[in-house]
């Protein structure tokens, strides 16, 4: 936010990221403030309608326009203004003055006077070059432009165009002398003309502009606030130019202000990028009603939710609940700007008694001080505007926070209590129920986290888990079963209706689970029951043949080999249907080999990952990273190292034994692999495994076979083991 | 048993300094302003120091949110005149720019680059040898940075170096080495930056240690860029604001306005200052570079680096050197070390 000073420009860091809120400006603060609602991460908020405001080059247009309109009447149409002032070039001008000049009174001919030299005066100061191929834009202004414009001065009398004329005049100099020298006395030679309107602020501007290059910081900072004070669409430029240096111009700024709203907006500035409470303290001394205040209180406490001191809804970690309740507690005695708040709430002149109120509210709930901002919630609900769906939302969302945070043990009591808050959060989170601009997501966040957090402390692993997963839960099919029991109970209470509406995880996902987890227990039969239970996510198609063998692992190279038809279900029943031939003796080797390849397949090493990673399981690209739960499951070769021995044992030919002896060297290099994993994940790649009994025996005993040269041809790291 | 220990030092450092004598090395200056306009001092600085070598920042490159592309910023207006000097430009490009252009930007981005600082210099009457480009790449960005340096060297055709950081030495499998001419050690900026208390951020010894192990097998020739900064750290409630190299020792020991807390400085009201609001309570850390621990730094360094003939040594930066003591023979001493 703040400037680096001196023209530095410093390496920083480049983060990115988002406010961690649960207070929304928008219902509380006119909307034209918003690109100051507090934003840690740009310049300027961004809210639905700040596009306008916010380009600098056609910010005024729409004021532009609308003045030329009331002063050429009806001889030109809207349309035509529009396209004369903003977008024809001198060429277009000339024709289209030649089209109506017939029509045209003395205002209409003015106006077609004045253009040529608007065109030209915003070649130095419009810009909209893509500046890739261009010096830093600091355009000089033309010298010709001086005189044409002095000439017009001595040859108009009309104030409208003499106005525009002096604007033209002050911005000429303005930034043909960047000292700020000429500007300023050619705004004072003609400025008592004019009244006080959107052109004569303007020309304030420039003038505020040249004495701020002077180094009169005072006069400067005192002339922005009034362009800032004029209208809403001068809030970004001023607003952005406002920059005391020290406090001796500072304090001569204020002084400056000849009304007590001209210092109100002085402090107000002040709060917006430095200061709020400091600012709220003294415009509440001059106008406790001021709609100055709105924003900076807003500010406040957006900026105490991400303040390290006072940890907001997403930064606590439920489980250290106490250590965060001590460190907020201390954080409330130091706070000023709470207090302040407080007091000004009990003000009887404020504006907006329940945005006070639900703002002290709000502070003292930051600070782990729940009994008071319960105090100050119960005011605010006597207090809230009828018939404002908004700020009852927001009330709403906050009493959420405070009714979570305030139970320190959860029965049947509390349940029952936590019903009705749930069920509305969700229905928020659901868009069932439609808020515009409510900030609930971390507060969902926290609320989620907090009541998982507090099951799991009262060791009631499947309720936690409905909130927040419980680590391990799903190795366990104890606890599986458990929650499928309640997912599919009959006669839910209303707190366990609501409680599931938070569990992420589908029945069939469940099923599935309860399927993989048995597969690799070998239990296939079990497997089944359970995959036929997880409808939809049993039909997938496995993205390649689950049984194949291949010579060398190329997890996505056997999408296109192999025909695609095996869905986890069907793998589970020709598997089953193997078994029963390898146990009733026939067809082993076959029977052995695609066993083999299917239990290989089904590792991190083969081609059928999506057969076991899931949103529960969570996916992986590299070993390492699967969760410690599943690290052995996915990644040991012994079910497939079962078979390719039996395979072999069974083998009647040369071929058929050098193939076995190649894959099961496979699963002796993955359990190498395993057993020594990178140290450090971003350290160099391992050595090379040795080459172990299999590779010896493939050497000793099958250089005679196809297989072998086809090994050769495939397996650079055998050929070079083979050369030595 | 302390002074033989001390002498025994000494007398190594001499036999290194008396063993590198014969290798030369030359200093040169970063100008990282986006105005550029010297004063006599510094332009005095740059003719007897700086052998009127200077590095010259030209434009960063940063993303542009908005506009979902990435775009040149806060580009260099030469505002005096570059006569005699010899200049290398400098683009500072932000990692994040190589997180988010994708790889089928890279080239067209190294042609708009390159063509920038070719459309700057000879606008400027510069020519120039080499450019440097700065970026604090990571291992995830390295594939499209070292595409882009690729391009880039397809796109112009001077000599082409790149700022290497202590953790792009010591971790160089995983960051790997930029396919560039040469590269620049900038042996600063190591520590992590805190509100308060720690060891400065802008060089320690401890924290330089532990990246230097494998320096002299880096395979790249090192050029090698020091330190010549101060900066305050601005903090409230523990969480910092801001850095400012404009607020200054003296700025601080102002007792009508701060009170020294431990090794910083606590408002003691809020108040503007050179252009920055301090609210009371706000902490400053001053993080200093004299003469001293710049000293202690290039011995630290050159004890580890390979010898390189005709090596330059470069100070950061030169708008910004206020303190007395880094006079001629002071600062030609710390190059002596190399």
């Amino acid at each position: 936010m703040l400037l680096s000073g001196a023209g530095i420009v410093w390496a920083c860091a480049d983060v990115e990221g988002d406010d961690s809120s649960a207070f929304t400006p928008e219902y509380f603060v006119n909307k034209h403030y918003s690109p100051f609602f507090y934003d840690g991460y740009n310049r300027y908020y961004e809210a639905s309608d700040t596009s306008q405001i916010t380009d600098y080059n056609t910010r005024y247009n729409k004021l532009v326009s609308g003045e030329w309109k009331t002063f050429l009447g009806s001889q030109l149409s809207p349309n035509q203004v529009d396209f004369l002032l903003f977008k024809a070039k001198q060429k277009q001008v000339d024709s289209l003055e030649r089209m109506v000049s017939k029509s045209l009174d003395g205002r209409g001919k003015t106006f077609f006077n004045y253009l040529p030299l608007v065109k030209d005066c915003e070649s130095f100061t419009v810009n909209t070059q893509d500046y890739w191929y261009e010096k830093v834009p600091v355009k000089i202004p033309p010298a010709a432009l001086e005189k044409r414009i002095n000439t017009a001065l001595a040859t108009y009398h009309d104030q409208f165009i003499r106005e525009r004329l002096w604007f033209q005049l002050v911005r000429y100099h303005y930034f043909q002398d960047t000292t700020g020298k000429k500007a300023i006395p050619s705004f004072y030679k003609y400025e008592r003309e004019f009244p006080h309107n959107l052109m004569y602020y303007r020309t304030l501007g420039y003038l505020a502009g040249a004495e701020y290059a002077e180094k009169d910081y005072a006069h400067a900072n005192y002339h922005y606030s009034l362009c800032y004070n004029y209208t809403w669409q001068m809030y970004i430029p001023s607003q952005w130019s406002f920059h005391p240096q020290e406090e001796a111009d500072w304090k001569q700024t204020l002084k400056l202000a000849k009304t007590p709203e001209e210092k109100i907006t002085l402090w107000h500035l002040l709060g917006i990028d430095n200061d709020p409470g400091r600012a709220i303290r003294e415009i509440v001394k001059i106008n406790p009603r001021s709609e100055k205040l709105d924003l900076l209180l807003s500010r406040l406490i957006n900026i105490a939710e991400s303040s390290p001191l006072t940890p907001s809804v997403n930064k606590v970690d439920p489980g250290n609940h106490t250590a965060f309740a001590i460190a907020a507690k201390q954080g409330l005695a130091n706070d000023r700007d709470l207090r302040l708040i407080d007091s000004i709430g009990n003000l009887k002149q404020i504006s907006k008694p329940y945005y006070w109120h639900m703002a002290s509210g709000y502070l003292h709930y930051m600070h782990a001080d729940y009994k008071a901002a319960k105090k100050y919630y119960l005011i605010t609900k006597q207090e809230l505007p009828a018939n404002n769906k908004e700020i009852a939302a927001q009330y709403k969302l906050l009493n959420v926070l405070l009714s979570v945070n305030t139970i320190s043990h959860i029965n049947a009591g509390t349940e029952a209590q936590l019903v009705e808050p749930l069920t509305w959060l969700a229905d928020v989170r659901d868009n069932k129920l439609k808020v515009r601009d409510l900030r609930f997501t971390n507060a969902l966040q926290w609320v989620t986290d907090t009541l998982g957090g507090m099951y799991r402390n009262q060791h009631d692993r499947i309720k936690a888990n409905c909130f927040k997963t419980v680590p391990h839960i799903y190795t366990d099919s104890v606890a599986i079963d458990a929650i499928e029991k309640l997912m599919t109970k009959v006669n839910k209470t209303p707190f366990e209706k609501v409680m599931l509406r938070y569990y992420p995880v589908k029945l069939n996902q469940l099923y599935y689970q309860q399927a993989v987890l048995v597969t690799y227990n070998e239990n296939i039969k079990s497997a089944i029951k359970f995959m036929e239970k997880a409808d939809s996510l049993n039909k997938i198609v496995l993205p390649a043949n689950p049984f194949n063998s291949r010579l060398n692992d190329c997890h996505d190279c056997e999408f296109g080999e192999s025909a695609k038809n095996y869905s986890p279900l069907k793998f589970l029943r020709t598997i089953q249907t193997l078994k029963d031939n390898l146990q009733a003796g026939r067809d082993k080797y076959n029977s052995a080999l695609l066993l083999g390849g299917a239990f290989y397949n089904i590792t991190h090493f083969g081609n059928s990952r999506a057969f076991f990673q899931n949103d529960l399981t969570s996916y992986s690209s590299q070993p390492e990273y699967y969760d410690s739960d599943y690290l052995d499951m996915f990644t040991s070769p012994e079910l497939a190292e079962k078979y390719y021995n039996i395979a072999l044992q069974n083998a009647s030919t040369n071929e058929q034994k050098a193939r076995c002896v190649f894959l099961l060297s496979k699963c002796e290099r993955n359990k190498y692999y395993n057993e020594h994993p990178k140290p450090d994940s971003y350290g160099p790649d391992p050595e090379i495994p040795p080459a172990g009994n299999w590779f010896k025996e493939l050497k000793d005993k099958y250089t005679a076979t196809d297989y072998y040269k086809e090994v050769l041809k495939e397996c650079g790291y055998f050929k070079k083991y083979a050369e030595e | 048993m302390r002074n033989r220990y001390f002498y025994l030092l000494l007398a190594c450092t001499l036999l290194l300094l008396s063993c590198k004598s014969k290798v030369s090395s030359n200093s040169a200056f970063y100008y990282w302003k986006t105005i550029y306009q010297l004063n006599p001092s510094q332009r005095q600085l740059l003719s007897t120091i700086g052998n009127k070598k200077i590095y010259l920042r030209f434009f960063d490159i940063t993303w542009d949110n908005d506009h979902n592309q990435p775009k040149p910023n806060a580009v260099l207006r030469i505002a005096d005149t570059v006569k005699g000097l010899k200049i290398v430009p400098v683009i500072f490009i932000t990692n994040q720019t190589f997180h988010h252009t994708p790889m089928a930007g890279l080239d067209s981005l190294a042609f708009k680059s390159a063509g920038l600082v070719s459309v700057m210099a000879s606008r400027a009457g510069i020519s120039y040898q080499k450019i440097q480009i700065d970026c604090d790449w990571t291992d995830d960005t390295r594939e499209k940075y070292f595409a882009y340096l690729t391009a880039f060297k397809k796109y112009d055709k001077h000599l082409l170096e790149v700022t290497i950081r202590l953790h792009q030495v010591k971790y160089r499998e995983r960051t790997g080495v930029p396919p560039v001419d040469r590269g620049v050690l900038m042996f600063y900026n190591m520590g992590q930056v805190k509100a308060l208390g720690g060891s400065s951020s802008i060089y320690n010894e401890k924290d330089a240690a532990k990246y230097l192990g494998r320096l002299d097998s880096y395979p790249l020739k090192l050029d090698v860029a020091l330190p010549l900064f101060s900066w305050a750290i601005h903090s409230r409630d523990g969480h910092i604001l801001n850095i400012y190299a404009q607020i200054k020792r003296q700025d601080l020991q102002d007792p009508e306005k701060f009170k020294p807390v431990g090794s910083s400085f606590r408002a003691i009201k809020s108040f503007f200052m050179k252009g920055v609001y301090i609210k009371e309570n706000d902490n400053f850390k001053l993080e200093e570079t004299n003469l001293d621990l710049l000293n202690k730094a290039a011995e630290q360094l050159s004890a580890k680096l390979k010898p390189l003939p005709g090596r330059t040594i470069i100070f950061y930066e030169l708008a910004n050197i206020n303190l007395p003591e880094f006079t001629l023979s002071a600062l030609n001493k710390v190059t002596d070390h190399f």
